[in-house]
């Protein structure tokens, strides 16, 4: 509940009659309260290995930048924060 | 998420993100009954401390040589804190110099775990886990020391430890824990139920990543950043909120005082680690003034907040700060260092025999490098931390060798860093 209100949809709490807005724009302006969410979740997973998820996750699609950013993070938790932040992660 | 936090978390709790703690709230019986009642607590600093930077050898004749302009000297525009004819600390730890000076500090010099490779991922495995080489582990060599100690005692059952401290039910091992205190032992951990933001390094990676790739995603983190710093300009208290740089010294020092905070309890755990990120710095590191200098100002503010929360259980404490690996010698092409070998391990507390820096030190000409780049490792970390188990703790010596760090009997605990 907490992350959701951090994503700015509250549940139940929709800020006009006609629901939350799907615009690119208002997508983009939740980008940074999504690395603050992807940063908790990759705090709470098991020890993973960031490599094999970005491998399984994915695969062919993921590009050198991300490859190289995910894969020189001073920390596994950093990496999979990132990895889930990666501009092919988010625009599918 | 956050596993059974039983009491309402205050503003200025709320702030310390990963400084989560995790503790062992047992007395350690043999220590208990030779009328001491240690503390130990254990910070791991991800991401690769610069040990050069840190404790500079000014003694050493290639030292300027080696950095040129980024080496800290005794004639530099920062005057360094000198410690001893030798070696000299980073200007921005005052605190640890005073400690020093006090013999409550150690700095073991030329230090490094028996990995190799320069990777974070596996070199942070290695620093938890204990083991000699790579592998995978479920269990980290304090919890496994701490799960041979006898016990005088479950602390605090009932008593006034803070409320999340206290009663079974606050015992938890969850998935957030990290690796060195994972294992058979039972571990308490308090942490945060807010969410946490991510740190300005992680903002600073991710916005690198889309100015490559994605323009529009790059513009959104952009202009948040900007905002954070106009709401943060001027402002000394904290807030709520992405921490930009500035705030990382009061995160610090929130996140270790208030671990002291529960050490110091005299019904409260004993044994503690908590984790400070964002040592690894490629690019424009700021030795004197800039990036590193303010971690080691925040790290030097919370060794000050750890020594002013544990109130007279200073006496009885030990700090060990510790970090996957070092930085290479040289500077690189980016103002930065790049994934070294041998580095400082740094040690805060009144139950130290301290006032010293122990290095065998292998000279920084090219030669003398581990393969001609990095700092030679001439101690290895795991004889420190066996040390401070053993006599701190009073760990048993076969134990150490066998099972908290496999493997590691030719590795013998360094004796005499406390007493």
């Amino acid at each position: 509940m907490a992350v959701q209100a951090t994503l700015g949809e509250s549940l139940w709490r929709p800020p006009a009659p006609n629901g939350w807005p799907d615009t690119e724009a208002a997508w983009i302006d939740g980008v940074p309260h999504r690395l603050d969410v992807a940063n908790e979740f990759a705090g709470h997973l098991p020890s993973s290995d960031p490599a094999a998820l970005l491998e399984s996750g994915l695969g062919p699609i993921a590009s050198r930048n991300t490859r190289d950013t995910v894969a020189r993070a001073e920390s596994r938790t950093q990496a999979l924060a990132l990895l889930v932040m990666a501009p092919e992660f988010l625009r599918r | 998420m956050t596993m059974r936090t039983v009491h309402a978390p205050t503003r200025r709790e709320l702030l310390l993100a990963s400084g989560t703690l995790f503790a062992w709230a047992h007395l350690p019986r043999l220590a208990y009954a030779e009328g001491r009642d240690p503390r130990f607590l254990t910070i791991i600093l991800r991401g690769a401390l610069d040990g050069l930077a840190t404790v500079a050898p000014v003694g050493d004749p290639d030292w300027v040589a080696l950095r040129g302009d980024n080496a800290l000297t005794l004639e530099g525009k920062t005057p360094v804190l000198k410690l001893n004819d030798f070696f000299a600390l980073n200007p921005a730890m005052p605190n640890l110099h005073r400690l020093f000076k006090a013999n409550q500090a150690i700095v073991v010099h030329a230090c490094a775990t028996p990995y190799r490779e320069r990777s974070h991922f596996d070199g942070q495995d290695l620093l938890e886990s204990g083991l000699a080489k790579p592998a995978p582990s479920d269990s980290g060599w304090l919890n496994r020391a701490l799960a041979s100690l006898a016990s005088a005692g479950r602390v605090d059952p009932h008593g006034s430890a803070p409320a999340t401290v206290k009663g079974g039910k606050a015992f938890a091992v969850g998935p957030v824990t990290p690796l060195v205190v994972r294992g058979p032992a039972p571990v308490l951990s308090w942490s945060p139920q807010r969410i946490q933001p991510a740190s300005a390094d992680t903002v600073q990676r991710l916005l690198d990543l889309y100015r490559h790739t994605d323009v529009k995603l790059a513009g959104a983190i952009d202009e948040n950043i900007k905002l954070a710093v106009i709401e943060h300009a001027g402002d000394k208290a904290q807030k709520p909120g992405s921490p930009p740089p500035a705030q990382v010294r009061g995160y610090f020092a929130e996140a270790a005082g208030t671990a002291a905070k529960f050490l110091a309890q005299p019904d409260g755990p004993r044994v503690g680690a908590l984790a400070l990120d964002g040592w690894d710095t490629h690019n424009n590191e700021g030795i004197a003034q800039g990036r590193l200098s303010q971690l080691l100002g925040s790290l030097d503010g919370a060794l000050g907040a750890i020594e002013t929360n544990m109130g007279p259980a200073w006496r009885e404490t030990v700090v060990i700060l510790v970090t996957e690996f070092g930085r290479t010698a040289r500077i690189n092409g980016t103002d930065g260092t790049d994934h070294g070998t041998a580095t400082v391990a740094l040690l805060a507390g009144g139950a130290l025999k301290g006032g010293r820096v122990i290095a065998d030190w292998p000279g920084l000409k090219t030669a003398n490098l581990y393969e001609s780049r990095d700092l030679k490792p001439t101690t290895d970390l795991r004889a420190v931390l066996k040390g401070l188990l053993k006599d701190h703790l009073r760990a048993d010596e076969r134990v150490l060798a066998d099972n908290v760090f496999p493997g590691s009997a030719a590795v013998k605990p360094m004796a005499g860093l406390v007493g």
